[in-house]
């Protein structure tokens, strides 16, 4: 099935993110001022982040549903830690800990034999509980700590903070998905996972390995996150790991596992940060947008489901 | 001679089955050895064994005569076996070379970062030295079915075994193909490798293999050197008892048309595909792989929408869209997968029958299902089948092969079918209940059942069907009366060597 | 030979379960010697219960409905709305209606688009609370009439309304699983969507019809919490559908689909009403008992593969046994 169906699943993103670019520049003509496309991008920075891990999760034919409450408990141990450890040993803690939490995913899924899905749905509850319990259920606030704000206000190399991280992310995970073992494996595993045991590949700690890396560029996430709204709360980021799969799977990252699309989840994670902007723009209230986000995902899974039956079809 | 295999007294029990009971032999270096036997005779399990997948509840394992402890897939590669099994085990999105290399993709030395060149470059070389063509950048998902078997074997070749281990590799092969096989096993043997071959079919065997050892309910019942074996003798090792051939006297012949097809068309799988079928008469379809030959059937089912043709049932035309369109028309259709597409695992025998007329059997305007009339179906067909089961609520998915292609049979039966269309009715069963399901075929064709059948067992096409129509490349190749025709005519036709006997197009 | 499933104890672990989960709580808090204790929990499991009855439908074809807690929560204000109108009995047929519409919905995405079930319902769960909060501008909405308060909170006889209800669904869901053509067909879809197709049976059709009854069920649960609670918002009951998949989990349905019992779901939320009853006896943080239940869902995710584990094997042996017995008898 090579041609026209392989040539648009690749790159249909790219189009769509293109044609809806124009269609808001025409309809608000703010969108691409120099200030808001850098707004753009930085409102970007925090799904795009968890969406490069996810890449990771889907291609190896997995979810991971827990991502939202590990946002909501970075937040929180930021909020907690910052004050004490300073901006980046508290980051570094929240890291160990997203680990450490991606592990038990990993751990409960290779271990437990249950699938990604339910496992990450009971873990998406303890954690957030444990997120709560951290906090006792209050906001942890971060006084104008100008540690933290360098995340949102500062610059790396004259590029502001959240986008050189952005690219960061990025370039390392397309490095990894194309260039290394562990790449090879994730879509080994993902494509046919029997057929992964049995050819030798390490499925087991593949797929603890894959549940680190979505913790962590989660936790990466909720470090831009807790530095925008300067404050920890266990409520935060309740329906974050929808966007993040949308972002994915709009990215052209296959549902039914092997084929990820690293540069699509990046450019599907604008697309979404740009429709939001500009539904904004256009004075849209939050309800809606929400109502907008779900329809949006909705039509991005049914284009998934589209253009697999094509294929199926061409066979 | 140094013994490269040597099994002492192996002995695997599952909860309630004995799969192998003390069984022992020895294959010497270099050489290619048949293992026989009819499904469940324990084959498959012995070669787990070996495989490192099950683990003996008594017995040893000698390899090159040391004592072997094999608990794992590693442990077997370790001690210099590989095994290629029946099911596929690669990896679609992968490339030829990626899936070759899985476990041991050259890297950077300070960096897990790949090197596609030497990757490339390794999988090239052995592919090449097995004389396959493939290429090592392709993704194995592009490959077609034939070709991703050669990788299957050439992965369990890449690890330069001394012991490889093969259940039934020509499954999906074509004859050309087959032959490269051969070559390959042919220059194994030449370096001094030992082959363990697992195979169902009588010509592979004999063409191959220097010696046989045949199973039969766990138990080995001999070992053999090939040369001293024909078929008939090691069919009669298998079964224990001298198998009834069956004859295909068939009633007499009717003269009325049951079916009637032409110019069925369905791009890419079959083309302007014609013909008549008598009542009562069973008509077998040959061809290879791929040919077409099972896309037919389904069609006539409404399981693939058909692009161009038309369907006469007693002179009347039908359009058939769906399955329920087959039902109500009279047809019933008996999968070849019996396991995914054939049985309802967990529900009952009762509730596995009684399937596809359960809106028929249901009172009160559909909604109460009359449980008394589901057992009257089942004792019906547990009587006409010779079915055998524990009880009417055993779960589906514990009764052996044979009883479960009953269990299919019965429920296409149920629903008073005038055509039966047949994929394979005696795949995976043993040749016990292969003889009773000939005999109900019979049976089903003097009651003035209508049966096509698709088999790749020619023998069994000739024994069974009164005409044989063969398919290649989507198009009928020959219709051709049992009686006179060997398997020599149909394989003429199924390969396209020789044109249509028939000019009446 | 075979006998009537609901005495078969070993299909019912999940009431031993439950006894013994009682039988603790009596010993270490007087509280459980309290009949009304009993009832109390009764009557809060019957609001989980009732949509476990139409998830348990869903779970065995083989499907998710994530959605059902949002889903819950846009019936339960529709009912809040109307019932003032409509009077109880058509209240009672309009949500049932509402709801299966809403199902519907979901499911001709998963059928007809070919979304896979949980995503879809993701999706859903989003779309059907933002509908809760622009109908409602994010305040909650009562109702006046005293009367609609006692379907969720009076007694019939001794017994809790809702438990009443909950009794005759469970009946009502146990007999469409089991007698009628669409519980086959249900449980065949569960068992093999090949073989299904080749029955005959239209595969998106069903299951369209299952995520309408999961609607149905939802819908008199709205019905049943919104009259509990007096009112209903566009926030509330978030969680919801993780009790309810709970409980058809723990009830021993499989997630892999084909085989699962309506009567187990229901018992299942009895047990979790007992321990969330049991964890504010105890008063255990509020915030722990998410953690909590989060454990007990993970504990039965991974029991029913251990339990499906040991179970065959213990089915294969007794098959294996009966099969002999058979043989020799012939």
């Amino acid at each position: 099935m090579r041609g026209p169906a392989r040539l648009l699943e690749s790159y249909f993103v790219y189009l769509v993110a293109a044609v809806t670019l124009a269609v808001f520049a025409l309809l608000t003509p703010n969108i691409l001022t120099g200030a808001n496309i850098i707004n753009l991008l930085t409102n970007a920075a925090t799904v795009a982040i968890a969406a490069a891990g996810m890449t990771f999760a889907i291609t190896a034919g997995g979810f991971d549903l827990s991502i939202g409450s590990i946002l909501a408990l970075t937040t929180c141990v930021l909020g907690k830690l910052v004050p004490h450890l300073g901006a980046w040993g508290a980051v570094a803690v929240a890291l160990l800990v997203g680990g450490v939490l991606g592990a038990v995913n990993g751990l409960i899924v290779t271990r437990l034999r249950i699938q990604t899905f339910v496992a990450t749905l009971s873990t998406m509850i303890v954690y957030r509980g444990l997120a709560l319990i951290y906090t006792a259920g209050r906001d942890a606030t971060l006084y104008a700590n100008l540690d933290v704000k360098y995340f949102t206000a500062g610059a790396l190399l004259g590029v502001p903070f959240p986008i050189a991280l952005t690219l960061l992310v990025f370039l390392t995970a397309y490095a990894v998905y194309r260039w290394t073992p562990f790449g090879v494996f994730v879509r080994g595993i993902g494509s046919n996972q029997v057929a992964a045991q049995v050819s030798g590949i390490p499925v087991d700690a593949v797929l603890i390995g894959v549940f680190v890396v979505t913790a962590t560029t989660t936790v990466l996430s909720g470090t831009l996150l807790t530095s925008q709204l300067l404050t920890g709360n266990g409520r935060v980021g309740l329906g974050f790991e929808l966007e993040v799969i949308t972002a994915t799977i709009l990215g052209g990252t296959s549902l039914s596992g092997g084929r990820g699309n690293v540069w699509g989840t990046l450019v599907a994670a604008l697309l979404l940060t740009i429709i939001a902007n500009g539904l904004n723009l256009l004075g849209l209230a939050d309800p809606y947008q929400r109502l907008a986000k779900g329809l949006i995902f909705i039509v991005a899974l049914a284009l998934d489901s589209l253009l697999r039956l094509l294929r199926e079809r061409r066979r | 001679m140094t013994q490269a295999i040597e099994l002492r007294h192996i002995t695997k029990t599952f909860p309630g089955v004995a799969a192998l009971s003390d069984v022992s032999f020895d294959v010497p270096r270099g050489e290619v050895h048949a293992v026989v036997g009819e499904n469940g005779a324990g084959k498959s399990t012995l070669m787990k064994i070996l495989g490192g997948i099950y683990r003996p509840d008594r017995g040893e394992v000698l390899i090159d005569g040391q004592l072997a402890h094999i608990r794992s897939i590693h442990d077997s590669v370790a001690h210099g076996i590989s095994v290629v099994y029946q099911e596929f085990n690669l990896m679609p999105e992968l490339t030829v070379a990626e899936n070759l290399y899985a476990a041991d993709l050259p890297t950077l030395p300070w960096l897990p970062v790949l090197r596609r060149r030497p990757l490339h470059a390794r999988a090239g070389a052995l592919l090449a030295g097995l004389g396959l063509d493939l290429d090592p950048r392709a993704l194995v998902k592009d490959l077609s079915v034939s070709r991703r078997q050669m990788l299957e074997i050439a992965k369990a070749l890449r690890l330069d075994a001394s012991i490889l281990i093969m259940d039934e590799p020509t499954a999906s092969l074509a004859d050309a193909e087959v032959e490269k096989l051969y070559e390959i096993i042919r220059g194994l043997r030449a370096r001094g490798k030992t082959v363990l071959y697992i195979s169902h079919r009588m010509k592979e065997i004999f063409d191959v293999t220097d010696r046989v050892t045949v199973l039969r309910d766990g138990r080995r019942v001999g070992t053999e050197l090939t040369s001293a074996l024909t078929p008939d003798s090691v069919v009669r090792m298998m079964v224990g008892r001298e198998v009834k051939r069956f004859s295909s006297e068939g009633p007499a012949a009717s003269t009325e048309e049951a079916l009637a097809v032409s110019g069925l068309t369905r791009r890419g799988e079959f083309e302007d595909v014609s013909f008549r079928v008598r009542k009562g008469e069973i008509v077998g379809i040959a061809g290879l792989m791929g040919s077409g030959r099972e896309e037919i059937l389904k069609s006539l089912y409404g399981l693939l929408p058909l692009d161009s043709g038309e369907v006469r049932i007693e002179g009347r035309e039908v359009r058939i869209e769906r399955p329920e369109d087959a039902i109500q028309l009279g047809i019933g259709f008996v999968t070849e997968d019996r396991k995914d597409a054939g049985i309802f695992p967990l529900m009952s025998v009762r509730e596995n029958v009684s399937l596809n007329v359960i809106q028929r059997i249901a009172r009160l305007a559909g909604l109460y299902v009359d449980e008394r009339r589901e057992r009257g179906i089942l004792a019906e067909y547990t009587r006409f089948l010779n079915l055998r089961y524990a009880s009417e609520a055993q779960p589906v998915m514990y009764l052996s092969g044979g009883n479960q292609q009953k269990v299919l049979l019965a429920r296409a039966l149920a629903a008073r079918c005038k055509i039966l269309l047949l994929l394979e009715p005696t795949r995976g069963i043993d040749v016990g209940a292969k003889g009773e399901v000939y005999q109900l075929m019979a049976e089903l064709s003097r009651q003035g059942i209508t049966l096509l059948m698709v088999s790749s067992d020619l023998p069994e096409l000739l024994a069974v069907c009164e005409r044989i129509l063969v398919v290649w490349q989507g198009r009928i190749t020959g219709d051709l009366v049992a009686g006179q025709a060997d398997e020599a005519a149909i394989m003429l036709r199924a390969t396209g060597t020789q044109a249509p006997l028939h000019g009446d197009r | 030979m075979s006998r009537p499933p609901w005495f078969d104890l070993r299909e019912r672990g999940i009431l031993i379960a439950v006894a013994l989960f009682w039988a603790i709580c009596a010993l270490a808090n007087p509280m459980f010697h309290e009949e009304s204790t009993y009832l109390s929990i009764l009557r809060e499991a019957s609001f989980v219960g009732v949509a476990g009855i139409g998830m348990t439908f869903c779970i065995i074809s083989g499907d998710f409905d994530l959605s059902v807690g949002s889903m819950l929560s846009l019936l339960a204000i529709a009912c809040v709305a109307m019932v003032g109108h409509t009077g109880l009995i058509l209240a009672v047929v309009l949500v049932t209606l509402l709801g299966a519409a809403c199902g519907t919905l979901n499911g001709a995405l998963i059928a007809i688009l070919r979304i896979p079930a949980f995503i879809a319902t993701l999706a859903m769960y989003f779309i059907y609370r933002a509908l809760a909060y622009i109908v409602t501008n994010g305040q909650p909405v009562q109702f006046q009439e005293r009367w609609f308060t006692a379907v969720g909170n009076g007694n019939l006889a001794g017994i809790p309304i809702p438990f009443v209800y909950l009794l005759i669904l469970t009946a009502a869901g146990t007999y469409i699983l089991r007698r009628t053509p669409f519980g086959r067909q249900v449980l065949a879809i569960g068992n093999s969507r090949r073989a299904s197709e080749i029955s005959g049976i239209r595969i998106a059709r069903i299951r369209i019809l299952i995520f309408a009854v999961v609607g149905a069920f939802t819908g008199i649960a709205a019905l049943l919490i919104s009259s509990r609670l007096w009112s209903a918002n566009s926030g509330m009951k978030i969680g919801y559908e993780f009790d309810v998949i709970a409980a058809v989990v723990l009830g021993g349905t499989s997630l892999a689909g084909g085989k699962g019992s309506v009567v187990n779901t229901s018992i299942a939320a009895v047990f979790f009403a007992s321990l969330n009853t049991a964890m504010n006896m105890f008063h255990v943080d509020s915030y722990m008992q998410r953690v909590v239940i989060g454990i007990v869902l993970l504990f039965a995710f991974s029991l029913n593969g251990i339990r499906s584990y040991v179970g065959e094997r213990l089915r294969l042996r007794r098959a294996a046994r009966d099969l002999g017995l058979a043989a020799r008898r012939a």
